[in-house]
């Protein structure tokens, strides 16, 4: 458990011990950078910078790759309209814009709904089926509602991608030709988890936020957060709630487990909406020097969160490298290019967990915000 | 004092001199390094304070100008938005391939990042992309009712500026497009003003008010991002500036400075806001940067002052002693050249003396007077010189009377020559080049002989750079040359206006014999060849009868023309007289109608005439002159309208007459060919017709409208045409009579108060008048354009109980014949209601269909209030307005006439026309003749005299005298009628003021001669 305490050489050499241990290799493919051998997550802690390292790539450049079209035009459909995937969007104008200056336009749709529905979701597919488009992205709002409508549109010869944080894999049946972003979601909510059981001295009562329910990156997180708590025989789940990834669900059910739990030590937070929203719940409950939060992702107040001491850990996202890859590897696959080719089924991105001591360095990077 | 001492004084003076200028060479030397010294630490001091002054204006204004572009940018940027909403239509909303195909050209077209439109579900479109962007743009989380400015600073990019503006109207794929926005990259907009040259760097950035950063690059020594109220107040602020003051001033917008110590260097910061954001401009400088640069340059340049100086007295010393030495020895020179000089000068003066004298007399024999003016180096003029010559030209004896300034002259300048001399005179002291030379005539005030013509020349002598020097001139008296000029000048345009007018009558004269020449020779032409065939075929009675009917034609026209030419010759010579006498208007317009009706009818031509608020229906005019004008435009109204087309004369009283006075307006209309807008400007002309009308065959003189007009204008009046080619004519006379006597009655017809009456014609205007004068008398009009409709109105009164109690319809209607309609309506009301037909047209050949249908009494139109009022104030006993009186009828068989004409063709055409109206002749071949065959004869015996006027022996007028003088009163008695080629009023007159009865012209108009003789013998 020393490991989150290292410093950033030891984290480097934890993801370097990983990559040679192998998570499925894949070694073959050429042109291509994000294998599943490469690093899945950094740990920062007790650094007072990240140094040369970012939580986020923005140095991007494309591949060798050299389209065979002049123009693709794609159509991406997400969960929710929220600003985790406006980060990914990000990732993907950049991408557009590199292609662009080699004279190649992508043309895109990058839509999803106010609030997470694997019905919308479902309808968005079939009315982009009949749109012509090269190739069709999702992230998966519900494996089991989903997969059979990107199966039924790859049968009808259609190329369908999945994309951000949501696979739906072989594994799940689905036939999707490939993935760009998180394949770590259980390891992200297991370590956060971690991370939170060593600071209460593996004792203690913890809450866990989900998020949008049969969304899988919320569900393998919180179910790694499950399993790392169950390891510990002082240590008990309070409660489990799905906020819909939204910070006023997340800030009254905080509100409710304080109410409820007197004796509540942490709560962990499996999406980007809920630490925010717990954060919220417990200064108003004057109880942020007893309640331990963890939780995901990058939003500007959760930095500030963690900069102020208030929130212990944040598993940051490469979002914008998951964008960026997302596009580079739709143009191959309208390409015709198969996964292996020169491109991973899944093209992994990485979370880096950071601590209070980088949060400003990070707030500095990602919304160039000084105190 | 010998030679020696001399030499000896000589040489001391010279070593004395020599240690005099070193001695002053030195001093002058020190005193110019202590001066430079000390003015170089002064300005060294002076320099700090002000470039501290500097600096703080400097840099407001680099702030406030770096403001103003950056304000610029932003008013430009929405002017572009504004832009391309503007050209977006519908062609660009039909897809999303044409939507963002537009986009992209939008972006090009103002070089932008990013220009969207965003619809009401918060989707965003871009030329490459289509997302939803409620998350990811704050400003579209509430309505956008307003442009607004605001940044985007999201996960890691660099920070945007956005401009949105709201839109309305625009919908797109069945959603509205609520908002448009571009995205603009701020560093670039911020990179054209931070100022960098080496180290010396300005720099420049945009903060919130908060002190938040908008750019994503350092400022000076600040880092990005970091907020620069909160860097400041770490800071060592300099004394004179407070933190808190600024931090205020920043949070309000407002405009300030503040100098602090930052990393070691003192720096100041200027802040700026800029207008509608809450965006302040800072520009940041270091003091230190200014401060070395001048105290370098400050030293420099004493260092090489100093120096310069040294070099200077030097070089001065030098030049001092060689100075001394070459003065000394060319002393003696020049003293021998100034005698030799002097003696040369007094001798040149006394000769220019001399010579200015004898210039003088010159002058004074010449009457010329010299004057000459001095400038300065600004040609400003310092000096004014006016000789006595000049003085006394103009009448002063003294300096006292005509000082030596400009305005002494000036002030006398005519008014019309002042501006020209003047100007004139400043064009030629300023002409540097030297070219103009001043030359000018004007006139000038004396002091006894009043204006008088001066010529002035003069010449400047000038400096090498072109400024005058002196300006010297003489003054010339030209008044006697310039009268001349005048007179020979007025002489020959005298002579060129005769020559024209001379010219012009030539040219009239001309045109008016081609024109007569072509006018006679047409009719005469006709005349002359069918007199030819009529001879050739005189067999043939019909066709002779056809010959004769067309000489008769051109005859008419031949005598029109005639009468026309003189008419005009006349009118022009001023011989026509305008006389007034007392007139009725309804008898003019029944008149006017009487002689028409014959052409109206042989036409075939639908005929109006009405009138309308005629109230003063007598008054003083010339009755013969108003014929005239009317009888001409309607001749020529009848004459230009095809037949079936209308001919309408309208009289209007106007209520616009002073007292005594009556305006009347006569309209005379036509449905005609009409007249081009060209010859619409001539017609009033002489001798102009209308193309067409020659071309048609119609034939005329071209004088009609020309006399007419001119009889128009002698009778004070205004004749005015509208007309349009193919649609037809209307001219409109306005003329102005004195009344004679007072307004028509107007008052109530007691009898008729109350009752109804019924007017039926199908001319608006009739049923218009009349229904207004049977108002005036009191009665209850109606009216109708349709005889159908004025059936049916009698039969309602007669079943409401209220019948109408006079009934004036109109003979002519097109949906039902005049007749007809009383017919009906005596069938519906009996016999006792008087029922009047009004007409324009001769009723004769009706009248006793019309009787028997009914009709009570027969109406002439135009119908004006007196004879309606007559007409109706006696209605149970109505008379025709034109009731014949057969009785007067006159028969001519038996009378006997004694035809007085030296003619004998004459003679033997009168002859031949009177014996075959069953006259008894007698004929006398000169005026003594026909006195005595008169006096001679028994009383009874001859019933009338046709007597002619020019005949030899004795004239008409005087025979006529004589045969008035005889004292057998039924001898003397006889009725004379002059028979004569004489045909003008004045011989008409002529022929009254003899005793005569009546005037008939030649050629003889048989009809009017039987008419007259008629009249006569009744």
């Amino acid at each position: 458990m020393n490991l989150w305490k290292n410093k950033r050489k030891i984290a480097v050499l934890f993801l370097c011990t990983i990559g040679l241990s192998g998570c499925g290799t894949k070694t073959d493919g050429e042109g291509f950078k994000d294998t599943e051998q490469e690093q899945v997550l950094y740990h920062q802690n007790g650094s007072d910078s990240l140094g040369n390292e970012s939580v986020v790539k923005f140095d991007h450049e494309l591949d060798e790759y050299k389209p065979l079209k002049s123009k693709y035009n794609f159509y991406f459909t997400y969960k929710t309209v929220h600003p985790w995937w406006d980060a990914v969007a990000l990732g993907m104008e950049d991408a557009a814009k590199q292609f662009e200056e080699k004279g190649i336009i992508i043309d895109y749709e990058y839509l999803a709904p106010d609030s997470a529905s694997a019905r919308d979701q479902v309808g968005r597919l079939r009315d982009a089926s009949g749109r012509n488009f090269d190739v069709i992205g999702v992230d998966v709002a519900d494996v089991e509602v989903v997969s059979p409508v990107i199966n039924e549109l790859v049968d009808d010869g259609h190329k369908v991608m999945t994309f951000s944080s949501s696979d739906a894999s072989k594994e799940d049946g689905c036939k999707r030709i490939a993935y760009v972003g998180n394949t770590h979601n259980y390891e992200d909510g297991a370590d956060l988890t971690e991370a939170l059981c060593e600071k209460l001295g593996y004792q203690g009562k913890v809450a866990i936020l989900v998020g949008t329910k049969g969304a899988p990156c919320h569900e393998d997180r919180a179910l790694g957060a499950k399993d790392v708590i169950g390891k510990y025989p002082d240590m008990e789940i309070a409660e489990t709630a799905y906020d819909e990834d939204t910070v006023e669900l997340a800030y009254e059910f905080t509100k409710k487990f304080l109410e409820e739990h007197k004796d509540l030590a942490g709560i962990v937070c499996c999406n980007m909406s809920n630490p925010v929203g717990a954060a919220r719940a417990v200064i108003e409950a004057g109880r942020e020097d007893e309640i331990v939060i963890v939780g995901m992702d990058h939003d500007q107040e959760a930095l500030r969160y963690l900069r102020d001491g208030i929130i212990y850990a944040l598993g940051i996202q490469d979002c914008y490298s998951i964008g960026f890859d997302t596009v580079q590897v739709a143009v191959k696959i309208a390409d015709g290019q198969l996964p292996g080719e020169g491109y991973p089924e899944k093209t992994q991105e990485i979370t880096t967990i950071i601590y209070e001591d980088t949060a400003a360095e990070v707030l500095q990077t990602l919304y160039g915000e000084f105190k | 004092m010998d030679q020696a001492q001399d030499k000896e004084i000589r040489k001391k003076q010279k070593r004395q001199s020599v240690v005099n200028a070193i001695a002053t060479g030195v001093v002058i030397a020190g005193i110019l390094i202590i001066t430079t010294l000390w003015v170089s630490n002064r300005s060294q001091t002076a320099t700090g304070q002000a470039v501290n002054q500097v600096s703080e204006f400097y840099l407001e204004e680099l702030a406030g100008r770096r403001v103003q572009v950056v304000s610029e940018e932003l008013k430009n940027n929405f002017a572009y938005i504004e832009n391309v909403l503007g050209i977006l239509d519908e062609s660009n909303l039909k897809s999303q391939e044409t939507l963002r195909s537009f986009l992209g050209k939008a972006e090009r077209l103002y070089s932008l990042d990013k220009f969207a439109l965003v619809d009401e579900n918060g989707i965003v479109y871009t030329e490459h992309s289509t997302v939803s962007g409620l998350s990811r743009y704050n400003f579209l989380s509430q309505e956008l009712t307003e442009p607004v400015i605001t940044t985007a600073n999201l996960y890691g990019a660099k920070k945007q500026v956005i401009l949105a503006v709201p839109v309305e109207n625009i919908v797109f794929q069945d959603s509205r497009i609520n908002v448009c926005f571009i995205q603009l990259n701020i560093d670039e907009m911020l990179s054209s003003l931070t100022l960098q040259t080496g180290e010396n760097e300005t720099y420049c950035s945009l903060y919130h008010r908060n002190g938040e950063d908008l750019t994503n690059g350092d400022f000076g020594n600040f880092k990005a991002g970091n907020n620069l109220l909160s860097a400041l107040s770490d800071m060592e602020i300099d004394k004179g500036f407070s933190y808190g003051e600024m931090e205020e001033e920043f949070e309000n917008g407002k405009t300030g400075q503040i100098s602090f110590k930052h990393l070691g260097l003192r720096e100041t910061l200027c802040y700026v806001p800029v207008e509608d954001t809450n965006w302040m401009m800072t520009i940041l400088v270091r003091d230190n940067v200014i401060f070395d640069q001048i105290s370098s340059i400050s030293a420099d340049m004493m260092r090489r002052s100093i120096i310069q100086i040294i070099i200077i007295v030097m070089v001065m010393l030098v030049i001092f002693l060689v100075l001394i030495y070459q003065s000394r020895r060319n002393a003696s020179i020049l003293l021998a050249q100034e005698k030799a000089d002097g003696d040369r000068i007094r001798s040149a003066f006394a000769q220019i003396e001399k010579e200015q004298a004898a210039m003088e007399n010159i002058h004074a024999a010449m009457g010329s007077g010299l004057w000459s003016m001095e400038f300065n180096e600004k040609a400003e003029m310092i000096s004014c010189n006016w000789s006595e010559v000049f003085r006394n030209m103009l009448g002063y004896a003294s300096e006292e009377e005509f000082p030596n300034r400009i305005e002494s002259w000036s002030d006398l300048l005519h008014e019309e020559d002042k501006e020209r001399v003047l100007k004139e005179y400043w064009e030629t002291v300023t002409d540097y080049s030297g070219e103009k030379t001043y030359n000018v005539e004007y006139r000038l005030s004396t002091k006894n002989n009043g204006w008088r013509w001066f010529h002035a020349a003069g010449r400047l002598s000038r400096r090498e750079d072109g400024s005058p020097i002196t300006f010297v001139g003489l003054f010339v008296d030209i008044d006697d040359e310039k009268k001349l000029e005048e007179t020979l000048e007025r002489q020959k345009v005298d002579l060129e206006d005769a020559l024209a007018a001379a010219q012009h009558a030539n040219k009239a004269k001309t045109t008016f014999l081609n024109n007569m020449s072509h006018d006679i020779r047409t009719p005469m032409n006709a005349i002359i060849g069918f007199t030819s065939l009529a001879a050739a075929h005189i067999e043939n009675r019909v066709q002779v009868q056809d010959y004769l009917s067309k000489i008769t034609t051109s005859s008419n026209h031949l005598l029109s023309l005639i009468n026309d030419v003189l008419d005009m010759s006349r009118i022009e010579s001023g011989k026509v007289k305008i006389e007034e006498k007392e007139t009725s208007l309804p008898e003019i317009m029944h008149d006017l109608k009487t002689i028409v009706q014959a052409d109206i009818t042989s036409k075939q031509l639908e005929f109006f005439i009405d009138t309308a608020d005629v109230i003063n229906e007598n008054v003083l005019c010339d009755k013969l002159r108003l014929n005239q004008i009317l009888l001409n435009l309607l001749s020529n109204a009848m004459k230009f309208t095809k037949p079936g087309g209308m001919v309408g004369v309208r009289i209007v009283q106007k209520g616009n007459a002073p007292e005594g006075w009556a305006a009347y307006e006569f309209q005379i209309k036509d449905t005609g060919i009409g007249m081009s807008q060209e010859f619409l400007e001539h017609v009033f002309e002489p001798f102009e017709r209308e193309r067409t009308s020659t071309v048609s065959g119609i034939q005329g003189t071209g004088l009609g409208m020309a006399i007419t007009k001119n009889i128009v204008d002698m009778m004070g009046g205004v004749i005015s045409v509208v007309s349009e080619e193919g649609k037809g004519t209307t001219f409109t006379v306005s003329l102005r009579f004195r009344t004679c006597s007072g307004p028509v009655a107007q008052d109530v017809v007691p009898e008729l108060k109350g009752l109804r009456a019924l007017v039926a014609d199908d001319d608006f205007n009739t049923c218009s008048s009349v229904t207004q004068m049977l108002s005036t008398i009191g009665m209850r009009p109606d009216w109708t354009t349709s005889g159908k409709e004025a059936v049916l109105r009698v039969k309602l009164a007669v079943e409401q109980n209220d019948e109408y109690a006079a009934y004036i319809i109109d003979w002519l209607m097109p949906d039902m014949n005049g007749i007809e309609v009383v017919r009906r309506i005596r069938g519906l009301i009996g016999n006792d209601k008087p029922i009047i037909i009004l007409t324009a047209y001769d009723w004769s050949d009706i009248e006793d269909e019309a009787r028997k249908a009914g009709v009570t009494a027969f109406c002439s139109k135009p119908i004006f209030l007196s004879e309606l009022r007559e007409i109706l104030e006696s209605p149970f006993a109505v008379k025709d307005t034109e009731e014949r009186d057969l009785n007067d009828e006159v028969s001519f068989q038996g009378k006997r006439i004694l035809l007085v004409e030296d003619n004998e063709i004459n003679q033997e055409i009168a002859l031949e026309i009177l014996q075959e109206a069953g006259f008894l002749m007698d004929v006398a071949d000169d005026g003594s003749i026909a006195v005595d065959k008169v006096k001679n004869a028994k009383p009874g015996w001859y019933d009338l005299v046709l007597m002619d006027i020019q005949m030899p022996i004795m004239n008409g007028y005087e025979a006529a005298k004589k045969i008035r003088e005889l004292d057998n009163k039924e001898l003397s008695g006889i009725p004379i009628i002059a028979m004569t080629a004489n045909a003008f009023d004045e011989d008409r007159k002529a022929a009254f003021d003899a005793g005569m009865d009546g005037h008939i012209a030649k050629p003889i108009d048989i009809p009017k001669l039987m008419e007259l003789i008629r009249d006569i013998l009744k």
